[in-house]
């Protein structure tokens, strides 16, 4: 099953990386909301670690709705959908297969996001961005783990492509709240330098939380959303 | 020889709210060619989705003795990726299938269907009839031992269509069992051994008239 | 539903309906900050409560469907994320307009307004997909998926919210401690007693959806029988 799935995960990364734009419009994308929102500050004016943060997981999940849509609409061509319900494998390959494409991808945008606050919102690397990188790490899981349930439902169907993101984004609210919090600290806050670091530990606890839940519910109710009929 | 390929055992099955098939039961063995027939939404393509497990019966039990890895789908849509190459396809499918296929394999099937000149190209530039041909590449390639088809011969050109049934010659040499949705059911029943009917909720499986062999 | 059944319930929801009122308006205290607005209190904790265990019926009916496949339970967790949706709709207004009158702001990032708002969005998606052209079957399953994931999110979206509120000061200060016993008598009746309403909507929704599909039973029925 899991080399299957890295099969899985293999084709499509061709597919998006090489021989397609795709990405590069998720990519466009989380850099223009970032760009723009960088219009609202006014000349001289700081944007606080926190606000910094919710533009990143911002641009973050709206590419990730969109790489998600990307990678279900692959298998909906020419009907591959129905050969990967036939493999000779559990359904849950392709929700694993899915999931490995789709965390390497948003990995991949956020690197290029991440120098993009630090450039257009003007932020400066503080002291605990080891934390920030775990948040950001243990985040993307959870979101790639729901993204990867979720997006088996949104493709095909005309009228179906926002609802991706309708389901998707109030189910991902604790899991941003624990994100912005945890790459906010990251950042150095040139107006208020404290950190409470048991804070962390439970923003880490329930990012962790959410990703132990939301892996397990993507295994087991995968097959049912990607089933046949 | 004499074990079945494929069981079923009082299959009924509703789907979306009305019911197909009540208490069904028949039986298929290696190296049959069953051409299902049936009127349109009588449940011929529900059938071959019972087989692959894409949906369940409602009541009764299935007994499919090939693994899955042997159950080959050739339908009227390709399976193909249009990004990737002829060539990377087929591995794809190959792979997925748990088919360790070498290079030579794969380029001698690709040659096969007359694709050998574009194994490089992707195949997404390709027309309906090649596209066609590079899946009946994908089910030579995958060898099953029961074959399912769904309507394959639909929008076939000439050229395609002589080599598909030429495959299908090869598979009933090899006595593989096929079960045959087909659109063209006078053109496809000399090549059946047994036909399917589907009426009124019933199966009928009676020999073909013109059998061969 | 047994007409018996029925009548009984109708007499529970205008008995208790009665009583509620009386005891909100004359056995209740006044409060003395808040005035008449407080009242609203009393509208909006049993709204919310039966929203909540609504959901909760949704999310349970949604997992025995997808292990059983059993149409009844399609159906009761249908009903029940309806009527949820309806509650949970009534808990954000009225608690809205009383978080207006008593701190002063619309909303606040409050544990239990987000996660009221959350689910609302939740099953908000759930109704969408539930009007949506698509096979009986694959509908219902999706349904199902997020009528459990929807609930599953609860307890996370509770504490990370609760985390987060310490971030960001509350606008009010546990304003709930130091209800007068009187307070307290009117509201738990007032909770209790929404149980006749909520399950008689419940059982109604659950009626009309159980003949919406045996009508819809016979319509392909004869449809295909005229077919053929």
């Amino acid at each position: 099953m899991i080399q299957t799935a890295f099969l899985l995960a293999k084709k499509d990364l061709t597919i998006i990386l090489s021989r397609s734009a795709g990405l590069c419009q998720a990519l466009l994308l989380g850099l223009l909301l970032i760009f723009l929102f960088s219009l609202s500050l006014q000349t001289g004016e700081v944007l606080s670690p926190h606000s910094a943060s919710t533009m990143f997981w911002l641009a973050s999940i709206f590419c990730q709705v969109l790489i998600f849509q990307m990678l279900y609409a692959i298998e909906e061509q020419n009907g591959a959908k129905a050969g990967l319900q036939t493999l000779p494998c559990p359904l849950q390959t392709v929700w694993l297969g899915k999931f490995t494409a789709g965390i390497f991808l948003l990995f991949v945008s956020q690197l290029i996001f991440i120098p993009a606050v630090f450039v257009f919102l003007a932020q400066h690397l503080g002291t605990h961005y080891f934390y920030s990188l775990l948040g950001i790490f243990l985040t993307d899981v959870g979101i790639c783990a729901c993204g990867s349930l979720l997006g088996a439902l949104c493709v095909g169907q005309s009228g179906k492509e926002s609802l991706l993101s309708i389901i998707l984004f109030p189910l991902l609210i604790p899991l941003l709240l624990s994100a912005i919090s945890l790459s906010s600290v990251g950042l150095l806050d040139l107006q208020n330098s404290f950190v409470d670091i048991t804070q962390i530990y439970q923003w880490l606890g329930i990012a962790l939380a959410f990703d132990c839940i939301f892996s397990a519910v993507g295994l087991i109710l995968f097959p049912y959303l990607y089933h046949g009929e | 020889m004499n074990n079945p390929v494929l069981t079923f055992e009082n299959i009924s099955k509703l789907y979306d709210l009305r019911l197909l098939y009540k208490n069904v039961s028949f039986c298929l063995y290696p190296g049959q060619t069953v051409l299902i027939t049936g009127k349109n939404g009588s449940g011929k393509s529900t059938l071959l989705k019972m087989v692959t497990e894409l949906t369940k019966p409602s009541q009764g039990k299935i007994t499919c003795t090939p693994d899955k890895k042997e159950i080959g789908y050739l339908g009227h849509q390709t399976f193909i990726y249009p990004h990737l190459s002829a060539y990377e396809n087929l591995r794809f499918w190959a792979k997925a299938f748990q088919k360790d296929c070498s290079e030579q394999e794969i380029t001698a099937v690709l040659k096969k269907v007359f694709l050998e000149k574009f194994s490089h190209d992707q195949a997404g530039i390709f027309s309906r009839g090649m596209a066609q041909r590079l899946n009946i590449a994908r089910i030579i390639l995958q060898n099953p031992q029961l074959l399912l088809l769904d309507e394959p011969g639909t929008g076939l050109d000439k050229e395609s269509q002589e080599l598909f049934y030429a495959v299908i010659r090869e598979f009933q040499a090899q006595k593989a069992c096929i079960l045959w949705v087909s659109h063209n059911p006078q053109k496809d029943l000399s090549y059946a051994t047994h036909t399917l009917h589907i009426e009124k909720q019933q199966m009928a499986l009676t020999a073909a008239q013109g059998e061969r062999e | 539903m047994k007409k018996s059944v029925s009548l009984c319930l109708a007499a529970g929801i205008i008995l208790s309906a009665v009583i509620s009122q009386f005891l909100i308006y004359f056995y209740a205290p006044m409060e003395q900050t808040l005035g008449l607005a407080q009242k609203i209190f009393y509208y909006h904790l049993p709204v919310a409560w039966w929203a909540f265990v609504s959901f909760f019926f949704s999310a349970l009916f949604a997992i025995l469907y997808l292990v059983k496949k059993s149409q009844r339970f399609n159906i009761l967790s249908h009903a029940n994320a309806e009527v949820g949706f309806v509650l949970a709709s009534l808990t954000l207004i009225t608690g809205s307009l009383w978080g207006k009158h008593s701190w002063g702001v619309w909303w606040t990032w409050d544990p239990k307004l987000t996660t009221a708002l959350i689910l609302w969005f939740i099953f908000a998606s759930y109704l969408i997909i539930r009007s949506m052209p698509m096979p009986k079957e694959q509908k219902n399953n999706i349904c199902a998926v997020i009528a459990i994931i929807g609930f599953m999110d609860v307890p996370l979206v509770f504490f990370a919210t609760r985390l987060w509120r310490s971030i960001h000061p509350a606008v009010f200060h546990s304003n709930g401690t130091g209800l007068e016993p009187e307070m307290v008598h009117t509201i738990i009746f007032c909770v209790l007693s929404f149980v006749f309403l909520w399950f008689w909507l419940v059982s109604y929704r659950k009626q009309q959806l159980t003949q919406e599909l045996k009508l819809e039973t016979i319509k392909t029925k004869l449809l295909y029988e005229e077919e053929q």
